[in-house]
């Protein structure tokens, strides 16, 4: 095989057992505990799990902007384009970021600065990552438009734009270089349903015309059936059930994903009681042993206690971290 | 049922009776090794006061004029001042009238702060603007000038030092205490508390106050090492505690003629203040991190 | 059956430097015990407003409210204690919600001791079956909130509010902070306390599958007014007021093979100061004629099912 092609076959992004520590307090926080993932340009993945399961702080490794202090990278790799992005030197890792590799923040209405014009907060982005463009007012400009916000707006500070808009801010200056790769962190969390349905609309737009692979990070299940391509359910900081998004729809199999489907109130059939997933989830500093889930799992059984449960393949061929994968499947039929 | 209900709950009190507020606050604040450096240093320093008669071997006013102006040797530890008095005695029992004054002062101060700003605050609107404008009159004339003017009307002395200092420190207090309160005062958990009936005293004294005391209290630690200095610069004007008591600014005043020629007259009242503002400051550093519950680390 | 809870054209301005912003504007419902009244609408529609203004946080600008039939509007003084005890709400920030100083004994065992009714052995005894009742641990009587989860402080405000057992509940978006399966258990919990006590709840939140679960009536709200009301069934059967529609079809659906057909809103929400008579989403709305600039009249279209729309039976 020539070196061409061993390239193609590596996806965009690449993370591969990743594992990454807090220290706080004396203590060891699992944030994230070999998670492996892959994205192509033009897809997306979609990242699933509840709050503290780790989805941002993956995010964050991937754009090296962990806090300094008590967070570590403590084993596993993440490739970009075929770069080693935890061995590239600071000032190279500063060309990727915004550049290649840009990021949406969950709330619109602390990532903007206060006292800076919108537009030139979007100017300033071009002028420190593209080399691309020479006339970063013009290109600022182009970018509001884009995103669907009149050119003549340029010079207004943030408290004259409402959350929406904002928000549409954050992604015309996350946008504004043509990044590869787009990392948003519940981009709409924040908004009202209509509001949230046309930057979704716009997210997804733009990712199509650039061909960007985006990593979306939500707990809504029904955002994720709305855009992904892929989806990788997160919980305790792992990977519990990764596949395309028909797969994990279709036929979730971990009880975590059955769980998490079933918590959610049925729009079209009426129910007097919702089934949630008793008990809470785990202690990132003292993780149960063996499956993270296992204390709250109605399927567990004494080998779920005992190792760390390795990833098997379903039926339908997609991955699932739960060792008992047949014996559920017997059961829930 | 009950009986049992009530026994287990004394069980599980004992059992899982868990750190109370302060308990915390300290458990916090032991981690922080400078500032327990500054508690233990204040410790220390008001023992020493407290002493002063059993440990010196001299009274502060007792004259020796055979040793003016000695250097430290073994029989004056700090040597000796103008009028042969041995500044080791006068510098312990200067701690007794200078760490009281700071202390004293500061909390009339604080009580009084935490009256109006609490009342303001929570209140506001016209109740609010009077108190203001009060405070604005007083905040209107410097610091130091209305000590001058309210040490100069009453009259030097310890008492009145304490006083002119209180006064002229209350508006900080209130103002601070008036800005959380604002903060505070539209929280969730006050409207909760008014919800469940809740009588407007208890919101302000049990609910809001906690919750706005803890930079008060920070405030509080470091203004009594502010009020120290400045009740050393009252005396050192003349207006402060009178001599022969021998408070550390009137001692620093007292010696500034002979700078030159003796300096250890002014080196040993002097190190006491700084020595002592320096620990105060300290430990309101690690008051401000221990008293905040959400601070982990 | 006299309703538990019956509020007619209220109103709640509040003045501001720009002009008068109308809040809550001519609402009118009743709640009968044992139901839910879900109120949705998105953020700054008045619907948090709406609830605080009933229980008396804030002072309503106009119109009435009934409590078990009599008139509690203007009362004051030990009349609103009493209606108060049977009024509560659960708030939607289970970190702001609760005091940060106080364990969370101390926080569930406060109404009983502020309405002086109880000993002190009852005030203990009902503490621990309050905590017994919403599922927080004995252990963790003596902790501070900033130790617990979100599910777990909700639950704490639960019981707060249920402590005396009042007739009325306000519950402001209380489950929209939690995880989905957190979210699930504090449902269950409201429902299932709500059976044994015949609560009669006021649930306002902006998820709509919450909304649907939970409540009998539905009453969405837009800029302040209520634009349509009904059975919840109904309401997801048959939406008829354009701004229904839409925010129905916005709901980002869980079924891949059968996605909403999305109708996309245009705009956002217009300033509620000083608005404009006529229908309020006229700006935003597909369908606006001129005719929607002229003030607009709450029609009951089929029983129980009402909606404040001119253009109503063209559509």
């Amino acid at each position: 095989m020539s070196e061409n092609e061993v390239r193609k076959n590596v996806p965009f992004l690449s993370v591969k057992d990743l594992v990454v520590e807090y220290k706080s307090d004396g203590q060891i926080v699992h944030a994230v505990n070999g998670v492996s993932l892959s994205l192509e340009k033009g897809k997306t993945l979609g990242l699933v799990g509840e709050t503290g399961a780790g989805k941002t702080t993956i995010a964050k490794s991937i754009l090296r902007i962990l806090p300094d202090v008590g967070a570590k990278i403590a084993k596993g790799s993440i490739s970009l384009d075929g770069k080693d992005v935890l061995n590239l030197p600071e000032n190279e890792m500063r060309k990727i970021r915004g550049n290649v590799v840009s990021m949406i923040f969950q709330d619109p209405m602390t990532a903007l600065n206060p006292v800076q014009k919108i537009g030139d907060q979007i100017a300033e982005v071009i002028r420190l990552h593209s080399d691309e463009y020479t006339d970063f007012e013009k290109r600022a400009k182009e970018m509001l438009e884009i995103v669907g916000i009149p050119a003549e707006r340029y010079s207004e500070y943030p408290h004259q734009f409402s959350g929406g808009m904002k928000q549409r801010v954050i992604i015309a200056i996350a946008l504004a270089c043509n990044p590869t790769l787009l990392l948003a962190d519940e981009p709409t969390t924040a908004l009202d349903v209509t509001i949230q349905a046309q930057v979704m609309d716009l997210i997804v737009d733009l990712q199509k015309k650039y061909e960007t692979a985006l990593l979306l990070i939500t707990h809504d299940m029904g955002v994720v059936a709305t855009v992904c391509d892929d989806v990788a359910v997160i919980y305790a900081g792992n990977i519990v059930e990764y596949g395309t998004k028909e797969q994990i729809f279709d036929h979730p199999t971990h009880p975590y994903t059955i769980g998490l489907f079933g918590a959610i109130p049925d729009m079209n059939e009426d129910e007097i009681w919702l089934h949630p997933i008793e008990g809470l989830p785990p202690d990132p500093t003292n993780l149960p042993q063996g499956c993270a889930f296992s204390p709250r799992c109605k399927y567990a059984a004494d080998e779920c206690r005992k190792e760390p449960i390795s990833v098997y393949k379903t039926p339908d061929g997609h991955d699932c971290r739960c060792c008992r994968i047949n014996e559920i499947s017997t059961q829930e039929d | 049922m009950r009986n049992t209900m009530i026994n287990n709950l004394t069980k599980s009190n004992k059992k899982h009776k868990k750190q109370s507020e302060l308990q915390r606050v300290i458990k916090q604040l032991k981690k922080n090794k400078i500032a327990m450096l500054g508690l233990y240093i204040l410790i220390v320093e008001i023992i020493l006061a407290a002493l002063a008669p059993y440990i010196s071997r001299y009274g502060y006013a007792e004259m020796d004029l055979t040793a003016c102006f000695a250097t430290p040797s073994f029989k004056h530890f700090f040597g000796c001042d103008d009028m042969g008095r041995d500044i080791f005695s006068r510098v312990l029992y200067g701690g007794r009238y200078s760490i009281s004054i700071g202390i004293i002062a500061v909390l009339i101060a604080v009580v009084v702060g935490i009256c109006i700003g609490a009342v303001a605050g929570y209140f506001g609107g016209q109740v609010d603007n009077i108190f203001m404008r009060i405070l604005d009159v007083v905040q209107a004339i410097p610091g130091m000038l209305l000590m001058i003017v309210i040490s100069a009307v009453l009259g030097p002395g310890f008492m009145n030092t304490i006083i002119a200092l209180s006064v002229s420190t209350i508006p900080g207090m209130a103002r601070m205490l008036r800005a959380q309160m604002m903060k505070e005062r539209d929280s969730e958990y006050i409207e909760a508390a008014k919800s469940i009936n809740c009588s407007q005293f208890s919101i302000i004294f049990q609910h809001l106050l906690p919750n706005c005391i803890s930079p008060l209290i920070v405030q509080a630690t470091m203004g009594v090492a502010q009020t120290i200095t400045l009740a050393a610069g009252l005396s050192f004007i003349g207006l402060g505690v009178q001599p022969p008591l021998p408070e550390w600014g009137a001692m620093l005043s007292a010696a500034r003629s002979y700078i030159r020629q003796s300096p250890h007259l002014v080196i040993f009242p002097g190190l006491a203040i700084a020595v002592t503002v320096l620990a105060l400051n300290l430990l309101g550093d690690g008051l401000r991190d221990a008293l905040d519950p959400k601070l982990k680390n | 059956m006299t309703p538990v809870i019956e509020v007619k054209n209220l109103k709640k301005y509040f003045s501001t430097p720009h002009g008068m912003l109308h809040a809550v504007d001519d609402v009118t419902f009743s709640i009968e015990e044992g139901k839910t009244l879900g109120v949705v609408g998105e953020s700054g529609c008045g619907k948090s407003t709406l609830g605080r203004t009933i229980i008396h946080l804030h002072e309503s600008t106009a119109g009435q409210i009934f409590l078990e039939g009599r008139d509690i509007t203007r009362v004051k003084g030990k009349e609103l204690k009493q209606a108060r005890e049977k009024m509560q709400i659960i708030f939607q920030d289970p970190y702001s919600s609760l005091d940060s100083r106080k364990t969370i004994e101390s926080t569930i065992r406060e109404p009983l001791k502020v309405s002086g009714k109880y000993s002190k052995s009852e005030i203990e005894s009902k503490t621990l079956e309050l905590m017994n009742m919403v599922g927080i641990d004995e252990r963790l009587r003596v902790s501070y909130p900033h130790e617990l989860d979100g599910g777990r402080r909700q639950r704490v405000g639960i019981a707060r509010a249920l402590a005396l057992n009042p007739k009325f509940v306000v519950c402001d978006e209380p489950v929209s902070a939690l995880d989905v399966s957190i979210q699930a258990q504090a449902l269950n919990l409201l429902k299932k306390l709500q059976m044994e006590k015949g609560f009669a709840y006021m649930f306002v939140t902006h998820d709509m599958s919450v909304v649907r679960h939970i409540s009998d009536d539905i009453c969405v709200m837009y800029l302040g007014q209520v634009v349509e009301k009904c059975p919840a069934k109904e309401l997801f059967k048959m939406p008829l007021h354009p701004y229904t529609k839409a925010l129905l079809s916005a709901i980002p659906s869980v079924d891949i093979h059968h996605p909403n057909k999305r109708e996309i809103l245009k705009g956002e929400l217009t300033s509620p100061i000083n608005p404009k008579p006529g229908c309020r989403f006229a700006a935003r709305c597909p369908h606006a004629t001129e005719n929607c600039s002229q003030p607009q009249v709450q029609e009951e279209v089929s029983k129980g099912h009402f909606v404040t729309c001119c253009r109503i039976h063209e559509l």
